[in-house]
């Protein structure tokens, strides 16, 4: 074994350990469709936000629906993640799954305030004059 | 004699491969490790997104109120400026595995560039609200004056006074004993006010007022005044806590594109290094994603 493996060199002296070249897997991905993609969906974003949705659980699932659009793409194809074996894929299905959970987890605590109004009285008084 | 782990990253099997599972190309301890700390860091934000999101429920009027205090513009462009910033690394990612060193520099260097842009609109995001270092601005407030007996409460945004120089107009030197306001306000009513729940938005509403008009306010008629600042109220500090641990993350990744940026310029093209900080920016880049619409469209 060569004992001056990677001792003088700067990166990690494992590229080439046994001198031949061997090339490294890369995939062929439409990097600017995607980035083309991911403009036109942030532009879809914008637009919607401008619609006079009153139903505050449908504003949250749209803008989350459209996130996750966009989120996929980027994971499926900037992060490689479509050409990924199945233990990655775990090791990101567990903390989506929990992700879920805690958020369901702590839909108990919801602490609904007083009916939205600024203006509160000072203790003892009774708001009217 | 058998080999190591440090020579593949691997260890190769010893066994003959088995005839009937195909195994593939084994993932690299690199590669997984990276993933189970993005899976660590989703956790991270979950935890915070989470609070945003349960308090929201809580107060929904009053979060939807403050968010339309946000500059949505700056966002925007964020949000374009790291997607851009995805694209190049991942075009470096590509070209470091294919050993072309000086475009995986030039990919590094851009979306460093794009990182900077992110960090400097969101200082003009956070100094906007928070005031800036020199102290010139004091940020946006709400704040209740009073001169003799009237009381206004005004939202704005709040600058040091000039004292007025020759000829009437605002001179050079600096007032120290008043303060500008540009802004919305309404009469004090009454009763008490809860100028934390109470927003820009909703004093421009109950004002009438068409357009930002400016006041000159003595210092000693303020009675309470409230930044825009985590204390405002749980909008606010869900705001800064997501935004805040998000650029402290982006900060984080500049560390090694650097590193990796510059090695490359000396010569080294380290593609598995590439591949890894690469995989990091798309997390940061997909945080945003998902923080934009939520803290700042709806």
């Amino acid at each position: 074994m060569d004992t001056t493996h990677g001792a003088n060199r700067i990166g990690n002296g494992h590229e080439e350990p046994h001198g031949h070249t061997e090339a490294l897997p890369h995939h062929k991905v439409p990097y600017f469709l995607i980035f083309g993609v991911l403009v036109v969906l942030t532009i879809v974003t914008v637009a919607v936000a401008f619609l006079d949705i009153h139903n505050e659980i449908v504003k949250v699932l749209l803008a989350l629906t459209i996130a996750s659009i966009k989120a996929s793409a980027v994971a499926l194809f900037f992060m490689h993640l479509k050409f990924e074996g199945k233990l990655i894929y775990l090791i990101l299905i567990v903390p989506l799954l929990l992700c879920i959970l805690l958020v369901c987890a702590l839909i108990p605590d919801i602490v609904h305030g007083t009916p939205f109004n600024p203006v509160t009285p000072l203790p003892g008084v009774t708001g009217h004059s | 004699m058998s080999e190591t782990i440090l020579d593949h990253g691997y260890i190769p099997e010893e066994h003959a491969p088995d005839p009937v599972i195909g195994h593939g190309d084994p993932t690299m301890p690199g590669k997984i490790g990276i993933w189970l700390f993005l899976a660590s860091e989703i956790m991270f934000f979950i935890g915070i997104l989470g609070t945003y999101i349960i308090l929201r429920s809580g107060a929904p009027e009053m979060f939807a109120s403050h968010a339309k205090v946000l500059n949505k513009t700056a966002a925007g462009i964020n949000t374009l400026v790291l997607i851009l910033s995805s694209l190049t690394v991942a075009l470096a990612v590509d070209a470091a595995q294919r050993g072309l060193r000086t475009r995986t520099a030039a990919m590094l260097g851009i979306t460093l560039a794009c990182a900077v842009t992110f960090l400097g609109i969101k200082y003009i995001e956070y100094s906007d609200k928070l005031g800036t270092l020199s102290g010139h601005s004091m940020g946006h407030q709400t704040l209740v004056h009073t001169e003799g007996k009237q009381s206004f409460v005004y939202d704005g945004h709040v600058h040091v006074a000039h004292k007025p120089g020759v000829g009437g107009k605002g001179g050079e030197e600096i007032d120290p004993d008043r303060i500008e306001l540009k802004g919305y306000r309404i009469p004090a009513p009454e009763i008490g006010l809860n100028l934390h729940a109470i927003s820009e938005h909703d004093i421009k509403e109950r004002s009438g007022q068409k357009e930002e008009e400016t006041w000159t306010l003595d210092k000693k008629g303020i009675g309470t005044a409230v930044r825009y600042g985590p204390q405002k109220n749980n909008f606010f500090a869900c705001y800064y806590a997501t935004t805040g641990v998000h650029a402290l993350h982006v900060i984080g990744g500049l560390i090694p594109m650097s590193i990796l940026c510059i090695q490359a310029l000396r010569g080294k093209l380290l593609p598995y290094h590439v591949e890894y900080t690469g995989l990091y920016w798309h997390f940061v880049d997909l945080v945003w994603i998902f923080l934009f619409p939520l803290l700042y469209l709806i």
